[in-house]
């Protein structure tokens, strides 16, 4: 990749590529200049060359360690995937009806959600750039359906502010937009930019301002066929004799500002959680059963890693099978681990200090789950919210709405609560039946249905997962310092890979790209040896 | 609805309801209270208690005579409907391989479209508080799937901006505001703002700035990773030795204006554009077929209205079978007629002067689109696009990708023009090979590459040249409305009017629906007074 040039720079090299060769000729220099890049992702790796019957033994059957196994099994190593779980996928995980998980502390809890219903506890959207997950989902079959990210009507709610009741995200747009463009547009007017914005840009931001923040023609923003043009009407335009519209209030510019509710509008432009955004068709489980088609074969199940050794001439893991209680070993040249750190801290295994350090530098964030079943999906049929999520400064912090089976007449899951920080801990803290009794409680305040329309919930406190012990690895600028190169790099015959060793910390395109990375490196490793 | 309860107010009330009633009371007092008012839709009319044999002649089988026809069945009028076309739906339509267009001029179009591939020439998306429609939808089983309208990463296109080279929106987009945000911060901190704003909103303001429009410590919009966690990555974060991620380059104030990006930002703020918004699976005129089922016995196609009668016992409208040539006269005690105004303003009817004049004050628009079929959907295997629009100040206005078959390995349609004003003109007055050429070489600076390397076929509707309507819908004016709207929604005899001319939610199915409610509970009045 080249490096960064700047537009002026490139805009000069692009018309005189114009004079020179015309513009068919411009055109294939531009997208061959493309600017941004999306995902680190560049197909799958290509293995080339003698591996000289080498072994590999992965540790960990989720993403990572999918990933890794069907690429080695098809460049020819003999490849086996040791999983500490009755299934594959990791987090990559679907709860519905029927499934039973128990949590660190034995709690254990029965999905009782109906057919076809469920929540995904650990990841549950993907983002239009993340290549490598998009791309293994397109090769193993697995259907993407959009995930509805921005909802213009559903609530964005702080208990504070409009005597708690919930607002609309519409409002709240529209009203800072237009209530910034109109204090933009004043000061542009009054000369207080005349040294920053040229006479010509000044006059062309007016127009956009105009546009962009629904203004009059007095650049006011106020109530009016404009405004309501964005933010919805009090009447709607309708049909043949009282057809005619009324327009809303906007909200005033003080009222809007004390309420932080602006806040709220800026989540959905990140990178992430840009549109177009998909989810698995049936949850993201979907994903793990797709890499279980291709790589289950060599997947051993039930069997817990106790110590992993190397030496000179190889590693040899040894793991109890948590059915029988059988300790067993296994032997291979190299060793891939894709386990979480904070269950990795807790096996033995002779590494480096620097790798050994950097293991227990990363701590793993906390996040909670509640999926509620309710007789009914009332936000759509008295809310009009169809997906999109709910932001509120309550403790669950968010409502998500299923982005799935639309208009549906049965029962309806939705996401009531995702939460980290010290809600997080406190619901961890907390029994399952308090969980969804608190996260209840605190969503009637939104949707005052909750009570009258329940079913039954399940929870998830990532904390208490027993195969991770937390939801993924929290790295700071500091840390990055000091531990990211040492976690990554190879220890003796020992690789690490998994969302803790990439820069995509949390989403499952840091599992299958630090895959692909590890992977390189060690079939370079075995190709030069 | 009660409107002059202040918010503090309204939820005093509403916790006194819900002590007294408990949840489920609290929840139907809020509904009553406008909490979830949004539409002119308060269901479906409760019409009931016809008179014994009374007729209704519906005009036109499109969305709102087809509504008119199953509402008023049910409240007990005997109703018979004509329709001109050899099928229902009238705008609500989707053309599929094997279908044939014909124009006015007789220019003739064999969609070669492979199976499963669909143009919706007319409506395309349904907005999440058109209640009516979705209603309708459901009660009739009509499946709906999700509209892409925002895609961030779908491109914006100006001849004079960036040398002519497409930008993708999500850029574009967060550098508009990071400037908006950095010189309402400047002015703000110069104290230009002073007398608007007071000491204690303009912190709060400037801390909304930052955090909104991703400004530095400084106040400045920057290239750097907080700004590329909004707008992308030069190299996005990646796993392993090398993950670390390298910011993007904003770009300046000038280039950014000269994209003229706030249009499409404004697009997608409008009410009627905003997410949620849906399709029907399988093509728009599902849900035309869904109606359908309803009454297809009551409908007569392939037949031509001529004329519009009425007198005090009733109305008659005279027909040719534009098949077999037969004539005929039908008849009934009350008419919904929903034929467009650009046809109804050239047959014989009798009406009032006034009705005359509305139906002649509507000039109608002239959209064109173009369905262009490719071998592959190469805007998502190279693009990264997936459903959306790309804007371009071309005639052809936008391209835009299918929000259905995702990631499907075989040939899809996209929507290679979606032309309006003087764009539409111009397109709509060249032949169908003309207008795809034009299509493939606009579109081509999105895809430079691939689009015509990868295109197969096309086929357009230019709407001002379809021989039943005469254009796409109404265009009305604050001034015509005010002349004219009363005049051509009030009821002339024993004649309605309805269709999307008819409401203030123009070119929308919507309108039509809303529309043919307003009309059918005034006839259903009407004749019970009678």
């Amino acid at each position: 990749m080249n490096e960064p040039i700047m537009p002026m720079t490139k805009r000069d090299l692009l018309s005189m590529i114009g004079t020179a060769a015309g513009a068919s000729a411009m055109y294939m220099a531009m997208s061959s200049m493309d600017q941004a890049k999306a995902s680190d992702f560049k197909g799958p790796p290509k293995l080339e060359g003698d591996n000289k019957g080498a072994s590999v033994l992965i540790l960990g059957a989720g993403v990572a360690g999918m990933t890794a196994a069907l690429e080695l099994s098809r460049a020819g190593y003999k490849v086996q995937v040791l999983e500490y779980n009755d299934r594959v996928g990791g987090r990559s995980w679907t709860l519905q009806g029927g499934d039973t998980y128990t949590e660190l502390g034995g709690a254990t809890q029965t999905c009782r959600f109906a057919p076809g219903n469920y929540i995904n506890p650990g990841p549950w959207r993907i983002p239009w750039h993340h290549h490598g997950l998009i791309h293994y989902c397109h090769e193993l079959g697995v259907a993407l359906e959009p995930f509805m990210q921005v909802n213009y009507n559903a609530y964005v709610h702080n208990t504070k502010a409009f005597g708690g009741k919930p607002q609309r995200y519409r409002h709240i747009q529209a009203d800072f937009y237009g209530h910034v463009g109109e204090l933009l547009a004043r000061s542009v007017n009054a000369g207080a930019l005349a040294q920053t914005v040229s006479k010509e840009d000044g006059e062309i931001l007016l127009e956009a301002l105009r546009s962009w923040g629904a203004l009059d023609r007095n650049m006011r923003y106020v109530k009016g066929a404009a405004s309501s043009g964005r933010r919805g009407y009090d009447k709607e335009p309708g049909g043949g004799l009282s057809a005619v519209p009324e327009p809303s209030d906007p909200i005033d510019v003080q009222t809007l500002l004390r309420s932080g509710l602006w806040r709220s509008i800026g989540g959905n432009l990140q990178w992430d959680h840009l549109s177009t955004i998909f989810q698995p068709v049936g949850g993201m489980g979907q994903v793990a059963k797709g890499f279980e088609r291709a790589v289950g074969h060599m997947v051993r199940k039930n069997s817990k890693v106790t110590a992993i050794h190397q030496d000179e001439k190889g590693v040899i893991v040894t793991y109890k099978d948590t059915k029988s209680g059988a300790v067993m070993k296994a032997a291979a040249d190299y060793c891939l681990c894709t386990i979480p750190l904070p269950v990795l801290a807790q096996i033995e295994m002779n590494v480096s200090p620097e790798l050994d350090a950097a293991i227990r530098a990363v701590p793993y964030s906390t996040s909670v789950k509640v999926g509620l079943e309710f007789k009914r999906r009332f936000w759509e049929q008295d809310d009009q919210i169809y997906g999109g999520i709910t932001y509120t400064d309550l403790p669950m912090s968010q409502i998500s709405y299923p982005s799935t089976r639309y208009g549906d007449k049965g029962p309806g899951v939705l996401l009531g609560c995702y939460v980290g920080g010290a809600a997080g801990y406190e619901l961890t803290a907390s029994t399952p039946a308090q969980r969804v009794e608190k996260v209840l409680e605190w969503g009637s305040q939104i949707h005052p249905q909750y009570r009258g329309e329940f079913m039954n919930g399940v929870s998830v406190a990532w904390h208490r997962v027993p195969f991770t012990l937390g939801c993924f690895g929290s790295w700071t600028e500091q840390t990055r310092a000091e531990h990211y190169k040492n976690l990554c790099k190879f220890d003796g015959r020992i690789l690490l890979a998994g969302e803790h060793a990439s820069y995509y910390g949390g989403w499952q395109e840091g599992g299958i790209t630090s895959a692909i990375d590890a992977i390189t490196r060690l079939h370079q490793r075995v190709i030069a040896g | 609805m009660i409107s002059d309860l202040s918010p503090q107010t309204r939820r005093d009330l509403l916790t006194m309801i819900g002590r007294a009633g408990g949840g489920l009371a609290m929840y139907q007092a809020m509904t009553a209270l406008g909490h979830a008012a949004e539409t002119q839709f308060s269901g479906p009319p409760a019409l009931s208690g016809a008179r014994a044999g009374a007729s209704v002649l519906v005009l036109g089988a499109g969305l709102a005579g087809m509504l008119a026809a199953y509402e008023l069945t049910k409240a007990g009028y005997k109703v018979q409907v004509l329709e001109y076309q050899d099928r229902p739906g009238g705008r609500n339509y989707s053309v599929r391989g094997g279908d044939k267009i014909v124009e006015v001029g007789g220019a003739t179009q064999n969609v070669g479209f492979q199976p499963g591939n669909y143009l919706n020439p007319g409506p395309w998306r349904i907005p999440h508080h058109h209640r009516t429609l979705l209603h309708y939808c459901k009660a009739f089983g009509v499946e709906l799937e999700p509209f892409i309208q925002l895609n961030h990463n779908a491109m914006v296109h100006r001849k004079d901006a960036f040398g002519g080279k497409p930008q993708r929106y999500k850029e574009l987009a967060v550098d508009f505001t990071g400037h908006v945000s950095e010189l309402l911060g400047k002015s703000l901190n110069a104290g230009a703002l002073d007398s608007a704003v007071s000491k204690e909103d303009k912190e709060k303001l400037i801390a909304a700035l930052r955090e909104w429009g991703a400004l530095d410590g400084d106040l400045k919009f920057t290239s750097n990773l907080n700004v590329s966690s909004r707008r992308g990555y030069d190299r996005a974060p990646g796993g392993g030795v090398n993950g670390a991620p390298t910011p993007s380059k904003i770009n300046g104030l000038s280039d950014v204006l000269s994209s003229h990006v706030w249009t499409q930002m404004s697009f997608y703020f409008n009410y009627v554009m905003q997410t949620t918004m849906f399709q029907p699976k399988g093509g728009m005129d599902m849900i035309g077929k869904g109606f359908y089922k309803q009454i297809a016995k009551l409908v007569r196609l392939n037949t031509k209205v001529t004329s519009i009668k009425q007198d005090d016992k009733g109305v008659a409208a005279t027909w040719t079978d534009t098949v077999t040539g037969k004539t005929g006269v039908a008849t009934a005690d009350y008419m919904v007629c929903t034929l467009p105004a650009t046809i109804l303003a050239q047959l014989d009817i009798q009406v009032s002067d006034a009705k005359k004049a509305a139906i002649k004050a509507i000039p109608y628009s002239g959209q064109v689109k173009i369905g262009l079929e490719m071998k592959s959907r190469f805007w998502e295997e190279k693009y990264s696009i997936y459903g959306g629009h790309s804007f371009t100040d071309q005639a052809i206005g936008l391209i835009s990708y299918p929000n259905y078959d995702f990631f499907k390995d075989k040939p899809a349609v996209l929507l290679g023009a979606f032309a309006n004003g003087a764009g539409g003109y111009m397109l709509a007055g060249m032949t169908p090979e003309k207008r795809i050429e034009a299509a493939l070489a606009q579109g081509s600076v999105f895809h430079p590459e691939e689009y015509r390397r990868e295109f197969m076929n096309g086929a357009s509707v230019a709407w001002s040249r379809m021989p039943w309507i005469l254009g796409c819908c109404g265009m009305w004016t604050e001034e015509s409305r005010a002349t004219h709207y009363q005049n051509l929604v009030s009821m002339d005899g024993r004649i309605v009017l309805a269709g999307e001319h008819a409401s203030y939610y123009g070119c929308w199915m919507e309108g039509a629906l809303l529309s043919s409610l307003d009309a059918i509970t005034r006839l259903h009045q009407r004749a019970l007074a009678a």
